[in-house]
């Protein structure tokens, strides 16, 4: 990790960490509509206490752990960081809410705000402690660390098979967590449902582009390691085309498992609910590959 | 070597970062302004029902008519069923939905089915929960 990265090299790395904590944190919520029911009805006093309590965690957890990298600075520093955060939490639940069509431009002010800035509560918090926590971790220990990736990924050349496997099996593992707590409920045909094919396709878009930053964009400490690490899995494209791949096989058995497919349902069906819990599938095998 | 580096950073923020600084501070202060928007302007309208039936189509002998809902009041109605009726007293045919929210000044669509042609068919919103 270099030192001399230019700024905007940063802050785009600290924009796509946050991205990444926002969605491995709030991806069980944006797939539970009560979030969105309540959210139809939510007093914009109630909406201004939501996102105070956001701006508190962050401020908490960006005065716990300090931000970008360095120990706590100024408090000044601390509001400013912890005011782009809830940006982002803001920005990152409205496009995921309206790239699963939960909000649409027919429904009223009101219940827009309501549902974006519920859903922004988890995200925020996602995004604190992504910036901090797995951030430093990974800085904490940072030569020594290395040292022992170094000796892993040299074990790793005599067995590139092992590292395909490893690979294949962590995102298998991380998916099928995930989705099996999602599989069985009611969200995936409600969210299916009011999907039109064209939509299909930018949830795929989304699933890969959110496990691409997750992996390797997030700087969460393991992606030199993983780059070097050998095996089919090797170039970060075909990692993360596989990896959804492996994904979307897992949520498909646990659909099944929980029959909310079963062999007489019809291919659109089968389809669309696919790839909408592919979504947070894929989330959790890219949280899979980071965490082993 | 990590000291020098943690006071270069400590040191006032970069173009970068007074760029995302200030486009942040901006999405805020929408999001803040739209709330507070909201807030001031809450009369809180109870919920009233505006129904615009399009038109009827015919499958297989059945006949399926959509129907866009508005709810021109400020709250959101819960449970919101929608009753069609044809024809005259003996020979009546009814017909009905339920939407599980409509927002305030939320339009949603639905269909009622008959099984004649419902050129007449009067269509009312027969009841509704306050959630």
């Amino acid at each position: 990790m270099s030192n001399i990265e230019s700024p905007w090299r940063n802050e785009l790395d600290d924009l796509m960490r946050g991205v990444a904590g926002a969605f491995l944190f709030g991806i069980p919520f944006l797939y539970t509509m009560e979030v969105w029911w309540k959210g139809n009805f939510t007093s914009p006093q109630r909406m201004i206490f939501a996102l105070l309590l956001a701006y508190a965690a962050l401020l908490a957890l960006n005065r716990a752990a300090g931000f970008r990298k360095e120990e706590s600075g100024p408090w000044n520093r601390t509001l400013g960081d912890s005011a782009e955060a809830l940006a982002l939490a803001l920005v990152t639940s409205t496009v995921s809410l309206a790239v699963i069509g939960v909000i649409q431009l027919d429904d009223g002010l009101d219940a827009t705000m309501g549902r974006i800035i519920m859903e922004s509560v988890p995200f925020s918090i996602g995004i604190g402690v992504a910036n901090n926590f797995l951030h430093k971790a990974q800085e904490g220990d940072g030569e020594s660390s290395s040292k022992g990736k170094d000796a892993t990924s040299h074990q790793w050349h005599d067995h590139s098979w092992h590292g395909t496997l490893a690979d294949a099996g962590a995102t298998a593992l991380g998916a099928t967590l995930i989705a099996f707590s999602i599989a069985p409920t009611d969200e995936i045909p409600m969210i299916a449902a009011g999907l039109p094919p064209a939509r299909l396709l930018l949830i795929i878009g989304t699933s890969l582009l959110l496990s691409y930053i997750i992996v390797f964009e997030a700087s969460f400490g393991m992606q030199q390691a993983r780059i070097e690490q050998p095996g089919i899995f090797q170039s970060p494209i075909t990692e993360t085309i596989i990896s959804y791949l492996i994904s979307l096989l897992m949520a498909m058995a646990m659909l099944w498992l929980f029959q909310l497919l079963r062999a007489g349902d019809p291919a659109s069906q089968w389809l669309s609910y696919v790839i909408v819990l592919g979504l947070p599938a894929t989330i959790g095998g890219a949280a899979g590959r980071i965490a082993f | 070597m990590s000291k020098k580096s943690k006071r270069s950073k400590v040191t006032p923020r970069t173009t970068a970062e007074w760029v995302s600084l200030i486009i942040s501070l901006l999405l805020l202060a929408c999001v803040v302004g739209i709330v507070v928007k909201l807030w001031v302007s809450e009369t809180a309208k109870p919920a009233r029902f505006k129904i615009e039936t399009g038109a009827a189509r015919n499958e297989a002998g059945q006949f399926y008519l959509e129907f866009t809902l508005t709810n021109e009041g400020d709250q959101t109605a819960a449970e919101v069923t929608v009753e069609g009726r044809i024809g005259d007293a003996g020979n009546e045919e009814t017909s009905s939905t339920t939407f599980d929210f409509i927002p305030g000044h939320a339009r949603h669509q639905g269909v009622l089915v008959f099984s004649v042609e419902p050129a007449n068919a009067q269509l009312r919103v027969a009841s509704y929960q306050q959630p």
